[in-house]
C-alpha cells in the first residue's frame, strides 16, 4: 500500500467516524430530550395541580380573586388544558369581572362549540348582562351539549330551570311553559324539584300543569306546606275555591307562610260569598247578594276619595242601598244584576282608594273578574 | 474522493444530491429542533427557579432574579462564551455570509445557557432568535461533520434557523418566511424545499416533545365595518412610530454602552436586569418572553392607559436587556409591545365608534403584526405570523393596511433594517436584504436607444446595405428574417462580399451570427453578455411581435447606463 493510500484510507476512516459520530450524538440528544420532556410534563402537571388546589380552595373560601390569580399561575403549566380553562372563567364571572370570564369562555367555545358547560357558563354571563337572546341561543347550545364528568340529566334540567326563569323575567310564558312541560317529564322524583316546578308553572300562568306538579309533590310529601300551599294557589286560580279552600288550610295548619293564609281568606269568603255556585237556593243566592253588598257597602264607607271621585262613590253607594231585600223574592236574573251593582262598586273603591285590606273585597273583584271573564 | 469518504456523498449514491440534500434536511430539522426544545425547557425551569411558580412574581424575585441572571451571564459572555452576545439572527446572517456556513458549537452552547438564564431571569427578550442560533449551528456542525460542499455548507444553517425558529415559536410558515426574507434573501426551488421540510421537522419535534398547544389561546376575531380600516391604520402609523422609538433606543444605547470602560461589561446586565426588575415590581406583564402577558390582554379588560403604559415599559426594559448586550431575541418583545400598543388602540376606538369596532382583541393581533413589520422589517412574514396565529382569514385586510404603513413610516425614519445596523455596530458588514428587495434593478430598457438605420432585412441586395452601412458610418448592421429571425453582418464582410462580385447578392449570404432576442424588461446584465459574447450591436425586440424592432444595445450603452446608476447612487449614499 503506498502512503498516499494509506492517508487517503486513515482520512476515510476520521470521515466514517464522524458521520457515526453525528448519528450517536443525535441518538444521544433524542433520548435525552425524550427523559427531559418527560420530567417537565411531570413537573408542570404538578405545579398546575398544586396552583389549581390552592385556587379551588380559595374559590371555596369566597375569594374569587384570589383564586383567579391561583388559577392563572396554574394555567402556565396546564396551557390547553380546557377544563382548568374553565374554571378560570368560572372564577372570573365569581370575582365580578364578566367581561374577561366571558372572553375565555368565547375562546373554549371556538375549540369545543358543543360544549355544554362552556355554553352554559356563556348563557349565564349573558343573561347576567342582560343579553337575552344571546342567553337564550347559548342555553339551548348547552341543554343539547355535551357533558362529561358530570351528570348530563341534572345539568340539563339546572339548565331548563334556569332558561324557564329567564323567559319569565322576560315575559314570555309560553317559552317559560315549554321550558318546564319538558322539564316535568325529566324530573327526579323529590319533592322539592316538583315545587320549584309548579311555582315557576304557576309563573308561566300555567296552573293546571302547576296544581299536576304539587300534586305529585304531596305523593311524595304529603304534609309539605310548600307543596300544600302551591295546590292551594294552582286550585284558586283553577276557580277550584273549594279544593283551594282545602288545601290552603292544611298548608296554614302546616306552618305555611302569610301570602297563603291571605289567599286561605280570600277563598273562604269566595266561598261564602259566591252568589253563583251550582246547587244553591234561591234564598241562599239573595243572602249572599246582600251580604256582597254589606261588604261593599262598607268598604265604600271606609273609602275616602279625592274630590273627583268623592261624586262616583256617592253614585255606587246610592245604587247599592236600592238592593234590598226584595232581592229574596227574586228570581237569578236579580241576583245577577245586583251582583253587577256590587262588582262595580268594588271596582270603583279599588280604583279611587287602592287595593283593597279586606279579603271580602278581595274575593268580590276576583268573583267580579271570573264573572267578566266567564261573559266575554 | 470516494464516496464513502465524503458521507453527504455516500447518502446520494441512493438518488440525487438534491434528494439526499433533502433527506439531510429533515435530519438537520429534527436535530435543530432537539435541541430548541431543550432551550424551552431549559428557559420554564430557569424561570420557575428565579422568578418562582406564580404567573407574576414576588417583588423581591422581580427586583433580584434579573440581577443575578444578569451577573452570571456577564461572567459567562465575558470568559466563556464571548459569541453568545445579541439576538442571534445577525450572527447566522454572519455564519452564512462571512464564516461559510460556520458556526462553532461553543456559541450554540453559550446561547443555550446564557439565554435560558436571562430569559428565566425575567430580562424582557425572546427565546425565537436564540433558537434561530442554536438550530442553525447544530445544523452547521452536522454538515461539517458529513463533509458537505461549501456551496451546500452555506445553505445549512438557514434550514437549522428555520427548525430551530418553527420549534420555538411553532409556526413552520412564518419560521421559513422569516428566514427567507432575514437570513437568506431570496427565493430558490431547492432551498424552499428544504426549508419547508426543516420547518415541518421541527414544529413536528416540538409538538411531539412539548404538545401542540398555540403560544396564544387567540379568541374568536372579526372584521366589523369597513370604515375601522381607519383605526387600523392609525394603529399602524402608532406602529411604525413606536418601532422608530425602540430601535433608535436600541441603536442608540447600544455602541454607547459598549464604549463605556470594559470593567463595565461585567455589570451592565445586571444593571438592565435591575431597571427591568424595578418596572417589574409594579407591571410584571414586561418581565421575562412576556406571552402570558399577551394571554392576558388578549382576553383582558385593561383600560387604552394602561395598555400604553405597559407598551412603553415593555420598550424601555426590552431596550435595557437587549442594549446591555444580554444575550436573547427581539421576537418576542417586539410581539408583545405590538400587543400592547393594539389593544391601547382598539379601546380607544370602542370608546370613540363602539358600533363600528371588532373585538379589541382584533387589535391586540393586529398590532403584533404591525410592531414585527416595523421592528424587524419583514413584512411578509408579519402578515402571514398573524394569519398562522389566529388561522382566520378575516383578519387580513386589517394585518396588511396596518402592517404596510408600519413598514413605510419605520423605513422613512429608520433607513437601514435593524438587524443591519446591529452587524455593523459588530464591526462586520453584511449584505442588507431588505436594500437588495428595494433595489432598482437596471433593464434593457433604461439602456436601449432607437434603431435607426442599423437593420436591414434578409432579402436586401448587399450592395444597397453596404451604402446604407458606410453612408451612416457604422460597423455592424442586424439582419432581420421572415419569422422574427435575427442575424448580424459587419462592413467588414460586406465589402469583402462586394469588391468579391457578389454586391447584388442577399444580405443574408453574408451574416456572421444568429442572433439570440432581447425584450425591454430584461436585465441589464443579460445583455451585457450577449453584447459581448455575440454581436455588438444586439436588437430588442417586443415580445408579442418578435420580428419588430423596439431599440438596440450596444456595450457603450450598457455601459453608460450602469455608470449613470453608479453616479447617482454614490451622489445618494453621500446625501445619507
Amino acid at each position: 500500500m503506498t502512503e498516499e493510500a494509506a492517508g487517503r484510507g486513515t482520512e476515510g476512516g476520521r470521515d466514517h467516524l464522524s458521520a457515526f459520530g453525528l448519528v450517536a450524538a443525535f441518538l444521544v440528544l433524542l433520548l435525552a430530550t425524550a427523559a427531559l420532556s418527560r420530567w417537565h410534563h411531570a413537573r408542570q402537571e404538578r405545579l398546575a395541580a398544586e396552583w389549581f388546589s390552592r385556587g379551588e380552595a380559595a374559590l371555596a373560601a369566597g375569594n374569587a380573586s384570589a383564586a383567579v390569580a391561583a388559577f392563572e399561575s396554574g394555567l402556565v403549566y396546564a396551557r390547553g388544558d380546557r377544563r382548568r380553562e374553565l374554571r378560570l372563567a368560572d372564577a372570573l364571572l365569581a370575582a365580578g369581572r364578566d367581561d374577561q370570564g366571558r372572553s375565555h369562555l368565547l375562546t373554549l367555545w371556538d375549540r369545543q362549540p358543543g360544549s355544554g358547560p362552556i355554553n352554559a357558563a356563556l348563557a349565564r354571563v349573558a343573561a347576567r348582562a342582560g343579553r337575552a337572546d344571546e342567553a337564550v341561543r347559548y342555553y339551548d347550545f348547552a341543554i343539547h351539549g355535551l357533558w362529561e364528568g358530570v351528570e348530563p340529566a341534572a345539568a340539563r334540567r339546572q339548565l331548563r330551570l334556569e332558561l324557564a326563569r329567564l323567559h319569565l323575567a322576560n315575559g314570555q310564558q309560553a317559552a317559560a311553559e315549554a321550558q318546564l312541560t319538558a322539564l316535568r317529564a325529566d324530573l327526579p322524583r323529590t319533592k322539592d324539584a316538583h315545587v320549584e316546578v309548579g311555582r315557576l308553572l304557576l309563573r308561566a300562568d300555567s296552573p293546571r300543569r302547576a296544581l299536576e306538579s304539587f300534586r305529585t309533590a304531596l305523593s311524595l310529601a304529603p304534609d309539605d306546606p310548600a307543596a300544600l300551599a302551591g295546590a292551594g294557589e294552582a286550585a284558586f286560580r283553577l276557580g277550584e275555591y273549594l279544593t283551594a279552600r282545602s288545601n290552603l288550610r292544611r298548608a296554614v295548619a302546616a306552618g305555611a307562610d302569610d301570602d297563603a293564609a291571605r289567599l286561605l281568606e280570600d277563598a273562604e269568603q269566595i266561598v261564602a260569598l259566591d252568589p253563583f255556585r251550582p246547587r244553591l237556593g234561591r234564598a241562599e243566592r239573595a243572602r249572599r247578594a246582600l251580604a256582597a253588598r254589606d261588604a261593599a257597602l262598607a268598604r265604600l264607607a271606609a273609602c275616602e276619595p279625592g274630590p273627583d271621585g268623592a261624586a262616583a262613590i256617592e253614585r255606587h253607594r246610592t245604587a247599592l242601598r236600592l238592593l234590598d231585600g226584595r232581592l229574596r223574592a227574586a228570581g237569578t236574573e236579580a241576583v245577577e244584576a245586583a251582583m253587577d251593582v256590587v262588582f262595580r262598586a268594588e271596582d270603583a273603591a279599588e280604583r279611587a282608594c287602592g287595593p283593597a285590606d279586606k279579603a271580602a273585597d278581595r274575593a268580590l273583584l276576583v268573583l267580579a273578574q271570573r264573572q267578566a271573564g266567564s261573559a266575554s | 474522493m470516494s464516496a464513502w469518504r465524503r458521507p453527504f456523498t455516500a447518502m446520494a449514491r441512493f438518488g440525487s444530491e438534491e434528494q439526499a440534500f433533502l433527506v439531510f434536511a429533515v435530519f438537520v430539522g429534527v436535530f435543530s429542533s432537539l435541541a430548541v426544545v431543550c432551550f424551552r425547557v431549559a428557559i420554564e425551569w430557569s424561570r420557575t427557579m428565579l422568578l418562582g411558580t406564580a404567573i407574576h412574581p414576588s417583588p423581591a424575585r422581580a427586583l433580584l432574579a434579573p440581577v443575578l441572571a444578569g451577573l452570571v451571564v456577564a461572567v459567562l459572555v465575558r470568559h466563556v462564551f464571548p459569541l453568545a452576545r445579541g439576538s442571534g439572527v445577525n450572527q447566522t446572517k454572519a455564519a452564512l455570509y462571512v464564516y461559510d456556513g460556520h458556526i462553532p458549537l461553543s456559541t450554540v452552547a453559550g446561547k443555550f445557557i446564557t439565554s435560558a438564564l436571562a430569559i428565566g431571569g425575567g430580562h424582557s427578550l425572546g427565546p425565537e432568535d436564540p433558537s434561530l442560533q442554536i438550530g442553525a449551528g447544530l445544523a452547521s456542525a452536522a454538515g461539517r461533520r458529513l463533509k458537505i460542499d461549501r456551496d451546500r455548507l452555506r445553505l445549512i444553517p438557514p434550514l437549522g434557523a428555520a427548525a430551530g425558529l418553527a420549534a420555538a415559536f411553532n409556526s413552520p410558515i412564518t419560521a421559513v418566511l422569516f428566514v427567507i426574507e432575514e437570513v437568506i434573501g431570496r427565493w430558490t426551488a431547492g432551498v424552499l424545499g428544504a426549508l419547508i421540510l426543516c420547518a415541518v421537522s421541527g414544529v413536528s419535534v416540538a409538538h411531539w416533545f412539548l404538545g401542540a398547544e398555540p403560544l396564544f389561546r387567540v379568541p374568536t376575531v372579526r372584521a366589523v365595518h369597513p370604515a375601522e380600516l381607519l383605526a387600523y391604520a392609525v394603529l399602524g402609523l402608532v406602529g411604525g412610530l413606536f418601532a422608530v422609538a425602540f430601535l433608535k433606543t436600541v441603536l442608540y444605547l447600544r455602541p454607547r454602552l459598549a464604549a463605556l470602560p470594559s470593567w463595565t461589561a461585567y455589570l451592565q446586565p445586571a444593571v438592565g436586569g435591575l431597571l427591568v426588575g424595578a418596572i417589574g415590581v409594579q407591571f410584571p406583564q414586561v418581565m421575562g418572553v412576556g406571552y402570558d402577558a399577551v394571554d392576558e390582554v388578549l382576553h383582558g379588560s385593561h383600560t387604552w392607559q394602561l395598555l400604553a403604559l405597559l407598551a412603553t415599559l415593555k420598550l424601555v426594559a426590552t431596550a435595557c436587556s437587549f442594549g446591555t448586550g444580554t444575550p436573547g431575541g427581539l421576537f418576542a418583545p417586539t410581539l408583545v409591545i405590538g400587543a400592547m400598543l393594539g389593544g391601547a388602540v382598539g379601546r380607544l376606538q370602542e370608546a370613540f365608534a363602539p358600533q363600528l369596532t371588532a373585538p379589541h382583541s382584533v387589535y391586540v393581533l393586529v398590532g403584533m403584526g404591525t410592531l414585527f413589520a416595523g421592528n424587524l422589517r419583514a413584512p411578509m412574514t408579519s402578515v402571514f405570523m398573524i394569519l398562522e396565529i389566529t388561522g382566520n382569514y378575516a383578519i387580513v385586510v386589517p394585518v396588511m393596511v396596518s402592517n404596510t404603513i408600519a413598514y413605510l413610516v419605520s423605513r422613512a425614519f429608520q433607513p437601514a433594517p435593524i438587524f443591519d445596523v446591529l452587524a455593523r455596530q459588530d464591526g462586520i458588514e453584511l449584505p442588507s436584504l431588505e436594500e437588495q428587495r428595494e433595489e432598482r434593478v437596471l433593464r434593457v430598457e433604461d439602456a436601449m436607444r432607437p434603431p435607426l438605420d442599423v437593420v436591414c432585412e434578409g432579402g436586401e441586395s448587399i450592395d444597397a446595405a453596404l451604402e446604407r452601412l458606410e453612408g451612416r458610418g457604422g460597423q455592424f448592421l442586424l439582419v432581420r428574417e421572415p419569422g422574427g429571425l435575427w442575424s448580424g453582418t459587419s462592413l467588414r464582410h460586406l465589402r469583402a462580399a462586394a469588391e468579391a462580385g457578389h454586391g447584388h447578392d442577399a444580405v443574408r449570404t453574408t451574416v456572421e451570427a444568429a442572433l439570440p432576442r432581447l425584450h425591454p424588461d430584461h436585465h441589464l446584465e443579460a445583455a451585457l453578455r450577449l453584447v459581448q459574447d455575440w454581436w455588438p450591436v444586439m436588437p430588442v425586440v417586443h415580445r408579442a411581435d418578435r420580428g419588430r424592432l423596439v431599440g438596440v444595445v450596444s456595450l457603450d450603452d450598457v455601459l453608460r447606463t450602469y455608470r449613470l446608476r453608479g453616479s447617482s447612487a454614490s451622489v445618494a449614499s453621500e446625501g445619507a
